[in-house]
């Protein structure tokens, strides 16, 4: 072949690849819904919604944030306390989507005759941080009695605002880019699912690359997570503002360390995690908040296994989510603290 | 108009439909007016200022090839690079100016205050008057001749290609290319799209992903950062800047290349150079040969090499060293760190260069840089882990914040706890690693596969990957680094 003819034919081929390319996004991942932060879950492990009139009591992000609202909202609630936790609120191993009933229901449900309305924000390794944004967006929406806050040490390893905790005002396009470059994406999202194959894919590609990072080196759910100093420092600069805001707004806050599996090594250095407790009670006694350690109160039958995160492993042990019977105990301890406070 | 963007993609189809098809005239008016849309795209306000720059440069340089008295030419010569600087001043160093005048009239208790006024900078202003206005002394210089020709003129200004970011190029260079449109060879076709997939693929996969970690490691307080976390930032910065910025270059030189006008090249592997002054043979190479010749040379007394290759490092001026050279250097590359941004830290930046230039010239003269592999290698090493480290004041807040990171260099009492993820170290190792082997790979590579077949498929397999992850990947309206500059 000459050598025009043999670059001829390599340009028509490379022309094709993006079609190709699409077609093949197309055909792996449309559909698909797995994201990449709650990689933790599926199998085993599920994340649920629960209902009281028909209303969401808990939700997971702001775009369902409207319908939580609309519940704590109605006017039949003398008082209004905000739940604020990680995606163990929200899930429960070996649970069942339709008929499970998280902690944060049974307490809605209980508080729902004696007129205090009590909802859920639960994001995947929500951190301090993260809870005072929200926290503070709620705030404005609606004012809330009390505010529980469970203490997991895990997620003082987060160390950023993840972008879909941050409202953007919708901006009108001012630049003809502006304006042309979201037409063309209006465009392409309603004929092909242009944002919905790529999130996917985009989240696939995460997925992989963790687990191959864990493959490589050998992490495991029990591996042991060391504290970094500036995010950990960080997150107890925002736990310490969360409840500063809290007092002066006559706000009660209570704080509780969320149950852990302890059954096995807890993945955490102990002298590390101990100190976090003991600091955070200190905390909550200087701005008069309200502090319970339920470390242990979720006992060892009631914890299961997740998803893999490793390349070949199928699932693993959980040390986060618990069985609905975890959710049992752990609804009747947050009812009983807030019975003694009310 | 964004490179990364679908309005660019739509516009670049229509554009290279028409280019290829019409004739000289309308080809002219075709580039002129898409240059301007592609401009406007961004503010359509701002297209009279370069217009302004077009226009005093079209005159003053024919102005020059009317006139022979050398006062007025050299009055005419003053006022154009008054007016062509006077606006680059005005719009980019106006905030920086003020600051500091005001800071130091506080000093002295003075009540004076320079206003501030809401000026934006206009994108690529950098780039469009340092090319005039090389145009305007090399015709003052006689060393090209003034294009009469307005329309073609305004296109070597304007050519969008390399409007916002570059290259830098040279007249002599590219109005010929602009005039007399090369032949159409399906081979360019083909090596430009490639260069364009190629510069998507560094920018939207691999820039865009390393710019929220380095963003993040830039926020620690400096305090708790060791010795580690501070060369693993400067490092993952390093690699930022540097796809994102050679993704532009990529993808101006691809898009060039559609055309059938050649675009010099403006990266060739940066951080393989085995001393600081083979980086800037070797970095913007474009800006680097900019400022050789119409800064350096000229103030050491060298003819002007009138090309935008070679960057500065050429053996002519392997000079020995003296104080003369030093304060050349100094200033030479403080005006290399001003031209990157109106703050003190690219100052600071362009000096700490200086200075290792300098440590290195003595060093080359004392021990001789190339003398065996050994010494090459830790030379290699050594520049390596300096220019990394000297890109601290470019990423940081301020330059006080710059010397306070390079601060935990030496005073720093835990050396190797970290202050970020794991992931950031693992992905700062791992993009070091491959960008390292990246060339020696491919060479390997091109020597063992004789088989002309198996190389098509490889190629063809690459370019699948490489499209699959621009298109799950590419996110639009994510400016490059260098539109700041």
């Amino acid at each position: 072949m000459s050598l025009k003819k043999e670059i001829k034919t390599k340009l028509f081929f490379f022309l094709l690849i993006p079609f190709f390319s699409w077609f093949f996004l197309h055909t792996i991942f449309f559909g698909d819904k797995q994201k990449f932060d709650q990689l933790a879950l599926g199998k085993k492990t599920i994340a649920i919604k629960n209902y009281i009139n028909n209303k969401p009591i808990n939700c997971g992000s702001y775009l369902q944030l409207e319908e939580c609202l609309n519940y704590i909202k109605d006017k039949k609630f003398k008082k209004r306390i905000l739940w604020v936790g990680n995606s163990q609120l929200d899930s429960v191993n070996e649970g069942n989507v339709i008929t499970s009933k998280l902690a944060s229901y049974r307490v809605s449900k209980y508080f729902y005759d004696k007129e205090i309305g009590v909802m859920t924000f639960a994001a995947p390794n929500i951190s301090f941080q993260e809870s005072f944004v929200v926290i503070k967006h709620l705030k404005k929406k609606i004012h809330f009695d009390a505010i529980i806050l469970p203490l997991v040490f895990d997620d003082t390893r987060e160390g950023e605002v993840r972008e879909s905790f941050i409202i953007k005002n919708k901006k009108t396009p001012k630049t003809f880019q502006e304006i042309s470059e979201n037409k063309i994406i209006l465009y392409l999202d309603k004929r092909i699912k242009w944002n919905k194959i790529r999130s996917s894919a985009q989240g696939k590609i995460y997925t992989f690359l963790y687990k191959t990072r864990n493959l490589i080196f050998r992490i495991k759910p029990t591996s042991t997570r060391k504290s970094i100093k500036p995010i950990f420092d960080k997150n107890i600069l925002f736990l310490e503002k969360i409840l500063k805001e809290a007092k002066e707004s006559d706000v009660k806050m209570i704080l509780y360390v969320a149950p852990l599996r302890n059954d096995i090594k807890i993945p955490y250095d102990k002298i590390e995690y101990h100190s976090f407790i003991r600091y955070t009670k200190n905390l909550s006694i200087n701005f008069s908040s309200n502090f319970y350690n339920l470390e242990n109160v979720v006992p060892k039958f009631l914890w299961g296994e997740k998803a893999g995160t490793k390349i070949g492993v199928d699932t693993e042990v959980d040390f986060m989510h618990f069985k609905e019977q975890g959710h049992a105990i752990l609804a009747k301890n947050i009812i009983s603290i807030l019975d003694k406070l009310f | 108009m964004l490179f990364n963007s679908f309005t660019f993609f739509a516009f670049l189809i229509i554009f290279i439909s028409g280019y290829w098809f019409l004739n000289r005239k309308i080809r002219l008016y075709l580039i002129f007016s898409s240059s301007l849309v592609f401009y406007g795209f961004w503010k359509v306000e701002f297209l009279s200022l370069i217009l302004l720059s077009v226009l005093i440069n079209y005159f003053s340089s024919l102005f020059f090839e009317k006139t022979q008295s050398k006062s007025k030419r050299k009055i005419v010569l003053f006022f154009s690079l008054l007016s062509n600087f006077g606006l680059l001043v005005f719009f980019k160093y106006y905030y920086f100016i003020s600051d500091n005048i005001n800071f130091i009239f506080n000093i002295i208790g003075s009540e004076i205050n320079i206003p501030y006024y809401n000026i934006v900078l206009p994108l690529g202003i950098s780039f469009y008057t340092f090319q005039s206005v090389s145009y305007t002394i090399d015709v003052f210089n006689k060393k090209i001749k003034a294009e009469k020709e307005f329309i073609l003129f305004s296109n070597y200004v304007i050519f969008f290609p390399q409007l916002i970011a570059g290259p830098i190029l040279r007249a002599k260079e590219i109005i010929w290319q602009l005039s007399d449109r090369p032949k159409f060879k399906i081979e360019k076709m083909y090596r430009g799209i490639k260069r364009i997939v190629f510069g998507l693929f560094l920018k939207v996969v691999i820039a865009d992903h390393l710019a929220p970690i380095v963003e993040q490691c830039f926020l620690v307080d400096s305090k708790y950062l060791s010795i580690i976390d501070i060369f693993t930032m400067s490092y993952l910065f390093g690699f930022q800047i540097y796809f994102d910025f050679s993704a532009y270059s990529h993808i101006a030189i691809g898009l060039a290349m559609l055309m059938g006008i050649h675009f010099p090249e403006n990266f060739n592997f940066p951080y393989h150079s085995k001393s600081p002054k083979e980086f800037w043979t070797r970095w913007h190479i474009t800006l680097s040969s900019w400022v050789r010749d119409y800064v350096y040379l000229p103030m050491m007394n060298y003819k002007n090499l009138n090309k935008s290759e070679g960057g500065i490092g050429l053996s002519i001026y392997k000079n020995s060293i003296s104080f003369n050279s030093i304060i050349i250097l100094l200033i030479t590359w403080m005006l290399m760190g001003i031209w990157h941004g109106a703050h003190w830290k690219f100052v600071v930046w362009g000096v700490s260069h200086a200075l290792i230039i300098t440590f290195y010239r003595l060093f080359d003269g004392i021990v001789g840089l190339h003398k065996n592999h050994w010494i090459a290698f830790a030379s290699w090493f050594f520049t390596l882990q300096f220019l990394m480290l000297s890109w601290i004041p470019f990423r940081a807040e301020s330059s006080s914040h710059a010397f306070q990171l390079w601060g935990r260099l030496i005073n720093n009492d835990n050396w190797f706890e970290f202050g970020f993820k794991e992931n950031t170290y693992l992905i700062a190792f791992f993009i070091t690693l491959t960008y390292l082997i990246y060339p020696y790979l491919v060479i390997t590579w091109n020597n063992y596969t004789k088989n002309s077949l198996l190389k098509n498929i490889t190629e063809f397999v690459c370019l699948f990957f490489i499209v699959t992850m621009v298109l799950i990947f590419f996110k639009v309206i994510k400016q490059f680094i260098y539109f700041q500059f």
